[in-house]
């Protein structure tokens, strides 16, 4: 650095101004605000090297899309009319009258599917990499509940733009609900707004999915993101089995951070190339009374339930087909939940199960939604 | 500034620019926390070529940044389709029979209130209602025969839409009313 002299340029007394006043209002917030103690713990934390931590990357990218989907939710919120008259043209409005409206529509409808399929990666990554054992069990709940939040904004946003299928797969969606024992019919009913899906559904879907889950997944992703800050990244039992000389780290600032946001960026472009190529379309205007439209099919994440009911007879004994089919996603759904507490890292066997059963899940879950799609 | 750890990925990590000292004790402020988090904004680079690259990226950074906010600013911007699809060219009010002398009626033209009066000498005038005080929209005060404005009193000579008294800075904005075929027209001035 040049020796500040009185020859000194105007650019250099400028940068030298600017510096001396950037140092002064870091000395004032750090007065005030742990900033010492944060930035010490930032530097602290390091990333581990090893063949899978491409996977580590994963959840920063479902955040990126859910942080894609406030901004492009919010914006359409500017324009979008939560009545049942009035959605539907307010959608054809966005796509066709506002300007970049069909952007930013695309946008959406493409982040959320997008955002539940670097979820379901991200899920099985931590899955797989036994991440959900001691001490990140309840990191491990947090993200199953996050992803359920995440399901929900996917099946209430659907509705909003009042569609033939958006109406119809909502209908659905909502008996299977009501199907379940004890508390299905009063939660449809109040879902629903009344006996049947009308205004009082897209009222209730629409402050469900801008307020009541936008609150709960912030509440839910705080809790998620403080835990993992609190255990750093979780290592694989080869890593963590290496000789401490062995063990090879990346710094997290400034190293992972800056490849996190390459791979951002990488994530956002795919997304915006995405939506320009392929925008999404509209179908026809729901009418309650008109029948289904034929081949009507769930968006693909709910493919694969979708097709394994369709295996289920209507009467098993004296219980509806539909309410067997629901208790077996029940005790899938409910192995994942325990499965902290089963595979602990202390027996072989459940290890080996936990693996096997993963896989089998993941193939299923394949299976079913390619063999939903070919239907 | 906070010493961190070498990234042994990076066998050259040590050949940073003069900033990333190893820690030294400051008797001030004590260690490399202190008055170390903040001086580490008064050390400049040492390479220019450094330097070049860090505000090339900036210059990109800030490009692409604009660049991306560009559709959100135009969506945002774009204001409602719905006013532009509800611009009329003219409204038909009805029989002149209905407008007796010195009657008035607030209407709609488009989506902009609009009031027709119709003065002592029989004669039509139509103006954009909207107070060109703070916006709110005009009526006509039959008893003392000019347009008013109930919400800070202003008034307009009903004949030619000036302001004559109260806030009001600028007269009302004229319609044109004329009679065709025996009903009151009013259209763009």
């Amino acid at each position: 650095m040049a020796p500040t002299t009185s020859s000194s340029s105007p650019a250099e007394r400028l940068t030298q101004s600017a510096q001396a006043l950037g140092q002064g209002l870091c000395q004032w917030l750090n007065d005030r605000l742990p900033l010492e103690a944060l930035q010490a713990a930032a530097l602290k934390k390091k990333v581990p090297l090893h063949k899978a931590t491409l996977w580590y990357y994963l959840g920063g990218v479902a955040l990126v899309f859910l942080l894609v989907q406030l901004v492009s939710g919010l914006l359409l919120m500017a324009y979008y009319i939560p009545e049942m008259k009035s959605a539907y043209t307010s959608i054809l409005t966005i796509t066709s009258k506002v300007e970049f409206g069909w952007f930013v529509r695309s946008l959406h409808s493409w982040g959320a599917n997008l955002m539940i399929l670097a979820l379901f990666f991200h899920l099985f990554s931590a899955y797989f990499m036994k991440a959900y054992r001691k001490p990140r069990e309840l990191t491990w709940l947090t993200g199953l509940a996050l992803m359920g939040i995440a399901f929900g904004f996917g099946f209430t946003g659907y509705l909003l733009p009042w569609d033939e299928v958006a109406f119809f797969a909502t209908k659905i969606g909502l008996d299977i609900t009501s199907k379940l024992p004890l508390l299905g019919e009063p939660v449809a009913h109040l879902l629903r707004g009344g006996d049947t899906v009308g205004q009082g559904t897209l009222s209730r879907f629409f402050l469900i999915h801008v307020m009541v889950l936008p609150l709960l997944i912030a509440g839910g992703l705080g809790v998620h993101l403080l835990l993992v800050q609190q255990h750093g990244m979780s290592e694989p039992e080869s890593f963590k089995a290496l000789p401490p000389d062995k063990k090879r780290y990346m710094s997290f600032f400034p190293t992972f951070a800056l490849k996190d946001a390459m791979v951002w960026l990488l994530v956002l472009n795919v997304l915006a190339a995405f939506a320009t190529l392929s925008p999404w379309g509209l179908g026809p205007q729901a009418d309650a009374f008109a029948p289904a439209p034929v081949g009507i099919k769930p968006e693909w994440y709910f493919l694969a339930p979708f097709q394994l009911l369709k295996l289920f007879p209507p009467m098993v004994g004296p219980v509806e087909g539909e309410q067997v089919g629901m208790l077996f996603f029940g005790l899938i759904a409910a192995l994942f939940v325990f499965i902290p507490f089963l595979d602990t890292g202390k027996s072989k066997a459940m290890d080996t199960f936990a693996t096997w059963y993963g896989w089998a899940v993941v193939i299923g879950f394949i299976a079913f939604t390619v063999w939903g799609f070919m239907a | 500034m906070a010493c961190h750890d070498h990234d042994p990925s990076h066998p050259h990590a040590h050949e940073h620019d003069a900033a990333h000292r190893p820690c030294q004790s400051n008797p001030a402020g004590g260690g490399c926390g202190g008055q170390g988090a903040c001086q580490t904004l008064s050390k400049a680079p040492s390479s220019s070529r450094r330097t070049f690259l860090k505000v090339l990226i900036g210059l990109f950074a800030v490009v692409w940044a604009g660049l991306t906010a560009f559709p959100f600013l135009r969506f945002l911007g774009s204001g409602n389709p719905a006013d532009e699809a509800a611009q009329v060219a003219s409204v038909a009010l009805g029989k002149v029979e209905a407008f007796p002398p010195g009657s008035a009626k607030n209407f709609q033209f488009g989506n902009i209130p609009a009031l027709l009066v119709r003065g002592q000498d029989g004669v039509f005038h139509a103006y954009n209602a909207v107070c060109t005080h703070l916006g709110c929209t005009v009526q006509y005060d039959n008893a003392e025969k000019n347009i008013v404005c109930a919400c800070h009193g202003g008034v307009y000579d009903a004949a030619t839409g000036d302001n004559v008294s109260g806030p009001p800075p600028k007269p009302l904005a004229p319609l044109k009313a004329e009679v065709k075929d025996g009903t009151i027209v009013v259209s763009h001035a």
